[in-house]
């Protein structure tokens, strides 16, 4: 089932703190390009929370979101906020059919676990994508689909060797062993894999002489709002953009300063009292320690000053 | 000028021959061919005990330079003069007893595959020699010869004999592919199954650092299910016998593993194979009848197994590339016969098998319970002529009688149940519906 049937978008705290943090890594693509001339490529569900939110800080004004739903489509349309070119299709045929000689940004944020498609999705992206562009795919990582599939079927292989077959020697290393597709280890396979698949792309392409493309990786997200979800998030550019991507300086980030690839989301769970009293020491001065009273638990105030940029403001309003 | 009249010169240029040499083998093939030369190595020093502990290979590549190292003996500098720089093999050359790299080109094929400037060091108890290329220059200058270097003891000497090569300045669509994790992935798969026998015999294989572990092809063995074993020897005018070991039976249920191996010399040159050239969809010309069905998941558990050993690998049945069989080897037809007669009873059991499911289900089929409980046996440890064993349907308890439903019911109503019942899936809701309501109806 799609998730838009379950969750409803704007109560997932943590998924918005990383639409936020992963909008202030898209502005910095300006060392490349005027973001107005980008496109935003997503699957926007019924929600388009990205969309909006794009729209909105970035000015992007060329946007395409893709649904595999047809069946509701009129319920997709009249939730369009604005402008947004809609395709009815899955994935693996939609992005295709895209022209790729625009620089993008592309998220694709899927609701489902690793699958062959969604690393065909990568791949096609990785070979396809203009230099300049992000590349960011997010997936469910709670357990692998073969581990379910094993125990409705004891009698029959492993998870391990169902998730071989699913997905061919070239793409499981030697490795890998039936608890990596259990939960966090789970999270870090498949963003290994996507990772590889895109290397994989940017290989061929190298292969095909053309100026040297580079995927670098910038981080990557997990977080748990209902189902556990990771993301991987990287820029494409090719040799004579070298400089471009350097002035990007993605490392300057503040989510990104301490060297951490992986920001493990962790909404804190704090009153709003609590809040209004950290938050007047923010942001830290250099070498000031945060001042704690009360009893406010020390690991939600540390993951608070993380993240207090990004964290949404719920209030209840009664119309 | 009096020449140019009167002869056309048809002398290849280098380019021309270096990228016609390169262009029909396949990346993953040529890495496998310099292994296959350093296995002959060890297989030398083995004098045909197969016995290869504390022999080493180690290989690493990178998007820079491809290496690969080993202890496995070397070999002289008469060898390398003579044969092993020589484009084919030239008459009278020197051969390894049950060598897997027969044909003389695989080396300097995979080298130029590879990348435009090469370093072979190679060290023999007696003495050390190095070849250094910068290909280039040498496709410029004429004739065919390969200028000595001067040797470096550092990984290869006369106290530490073996080989040592190293290829760089990597064609950039080589580059590319060493540098990626997926490249690195298969070349891992293809030695831990195609090496498999050497590995398992004790040789040290590392890709990039690893060691690399054998995969074991298993078969169900126990007295009422064992695999049909038979054993032969084959000789063709005179040429060194050829050993052929064919075993047919049941293993665990992975579709990618199901199908026929064959194993020339130890290396493995078929794995899994499901087409008609292992007898698989294979009919019987004159009645036009299947002989044995085409592959189907059903026969997810056939394993086979052929394997063919001779002094002279000129006798195995493979062809250049070591990635398929020669189909008009004498040995490979009369093995063939063999293996088709070995085959048909384990389908049969199979198809049994695939009955027992249909009636009982997965989860309470009776033959498919004593199949998945009887324990497991190494293919390399079965060596006695035996003939396929299965229990028969009727002969394996049976429980209760078993009968499949299948229905269908709206998704949101579904949903409630499965929330009701605390369930995961819609199987499950219509398992615990269906003991509820009965225990409702039987606990009067």
């Amino acid at each position: 089932m799609s998730s838009f049937r379950k969750i409803n978008y704007s109560l997932r705290p943590a998924k918005h703190a990383e639409r936020k943090m992963m909008g202030e890594l898209f502005r910095r693509l300006a060392a490349f390009a005027p973001l107005e001339e980008y496109r935003y490529v997503g699957l926007g569900s019924v929600w388009f929370a990205d969309f909006s939110l794009y729209h909105k800080s970035l000015g992007i004004a060329d946007m395409v979101s893709i649904e595999r739903a047809t069946g509701s489509k009129a319920r997709f349309e009249a939730n369009r906020p604005f402008n947004i070119q809609m395709k009815f299709k899955p994935t693996t045929q939609a992005l295709p059919e895209l022209d790729w000689n625009k620089r993008s940004i592309v998220w694709l944020d899927y609701d489902g676990v690793l699958s062959v498609d969604v690393l065909l999705d990568a791949r096609l992206v990785g070979s396809s994508c203009r230099s300049g562009s992000i590349i960011a795919i997010s997936v469910n990582a709670g357990r692998a689909d073969e581990v379910t599939a094993f125990e409705d079927d004891r009698n029959g292989p492993t998870a391990l060797e169902r998730f071989k077959v699913t997905f061919g020697r070239e793409r499981v290393a030697d490795k890998i062993a039936d608890d990596d597709l259990l939960g966090k280890r789970f999270a870090k396979l498949s963003r290994s894999m996507i990772l590889s698949e895109i290397e994989e792309a940017v290989a061929r392409r190298n292969g095909q002489g053309g100026p040297k493309c580079f995927f670098n990786p910038i981080v990557s997200f997990s977080y748990k709002d209902d189902a556990p979800m990771t993301t991987i998030v990287g820029v494409l550019y090719d040799e004579p953009e070298r400089e471009n991507f350097e002035r990007c300086h993605f490392g300057e980030l503040d989510f990104l300063k301490d060297g951490n690839e992986l920001v493990d989301i962790e909404v804190p769970k704090l009153t709003i009292k609590e809040i209004r009293y950290l938050e007047t020491q923010l942001p830290l001065a250099a070498g000031h320690d945060l001042q704690i009273e009360g009893d406010i638990p020390q690991r939600e105030a540390n993951s608070f000053v993380k993240l207090y940029r990004y964290l949404p403001n719920f209030a209840t309003l009664e119309v | 000028m009096a020449n140019e009249e009167q002869e056309i010169n048809a002398e290849p240029t280098k380019t021309f021959f270096v990228d016609m040499l390169v262009r029909d083998i396949a990346l993953e093939q040529a890495v496998l061919d310099l292994l296959d030369n350093s296995v002959d190595g060890a297989k030398r020093e083995s004098e045909g005990s197969d016995d290869f502990t504390n022999k080493r290979i180690e290989i690493a590549f990178s998007s820079d330079q491809f290496v690969i190292w080993d202890n496995c003996g070397g070999f002289s500098r008469a060898v390398a003069r003579d044969y092993a720089f020589r484009f084919g093999r030239a008459a009278g050359a020197r051969s390894t007893p049950h060598s897997i790299g027969q044909f003389g080109v695989g080396m300097k094929r995979a080298l130029f595959k590879f990348g435009k400037h090469f370093r072979v060091d190679s060290a023999t108890t007696d003495e050390q020699w190095a070849v250094e290329v910068d290909v280039a220059a040498w496709e410029a200058e004429p004739g065919w010869t390969f200028p000595w270097a001067e040797p470096d003891t550092a990984k290869v000497a006369t106290n530490k004999p073996g080989t040592n090569i190293i290829v760089g300045q990597l064609r950039p669509e080589v580059a590319s592919r060493f540098g990626s994790q997926n490249f690195e992935n298969t070349i891992v798969g293809l030695i831990k199954s195609k090496h498999r026998q050497f590995i398992s015999a004790g040789l040290d294989v590392r890709v990039n650092g690893n060691r690399i572990d054998a995969t074991d092809l298993s078969l169900s063995f126990s007295d009422q299910l064992k695999p049909g074993v038979d054993v032969f020897e084959l000789t063709y005018n005179g040429a060194a016998p050829v050993k052929v070991k064919v075993i047919a039976g049941v293993g665990p249920s992975i579709p990618r593993e199901a199908g026929w191996y064959v194993i020339c010399n130890g290396r493995v040159v078929l794995e899994a194979d499901r087409r008609n050239v292992t007898g698989w969809g294979l009919m019987e010309e004159q009645q036009n009848r299947l002989l044995i069905p085409a592959y189907h998941n059903q026969f997810a558990r056939f394993r086979g197994v052929a394997w063919f050993d001779s002094d002279d690998s000129s006798q195995v049945p493979w062809n250049t590339t070591k990635d398929d069989i020669d189909q008009d080897s004498p040995a490979w037809q009369a093995a063939f016969e063999k293996m088709q007669q070995m085959m048909r009873p384990v389908i049969d059991f199979l198809n049994e098998l695939d009955r027992d499911i249909d009636e009982y289900t997965r989860e309470k089929s009776p033959l498919l319970d004593f199949v998945a409980k009887t324990p497991l046996r190494k293919s390399d440890t079965l060596s006695e002529k035996t003939v396929f064993a299965a229990p028969a349907r009727d002969s394996v308890q049976k429980g209760p009688k078993y009968v499949k439903i299948q229905y269908s019911r709206p998704v949101d109503d579904v949903e409630v149940l499965q929330e009701e019942l605390g369930v995961r899936s819609a199987k499950a809701v219509g398992e615990k519906s269906f003991d509820l309501t009965l225990s409702r109806f039987t606990d009067e």
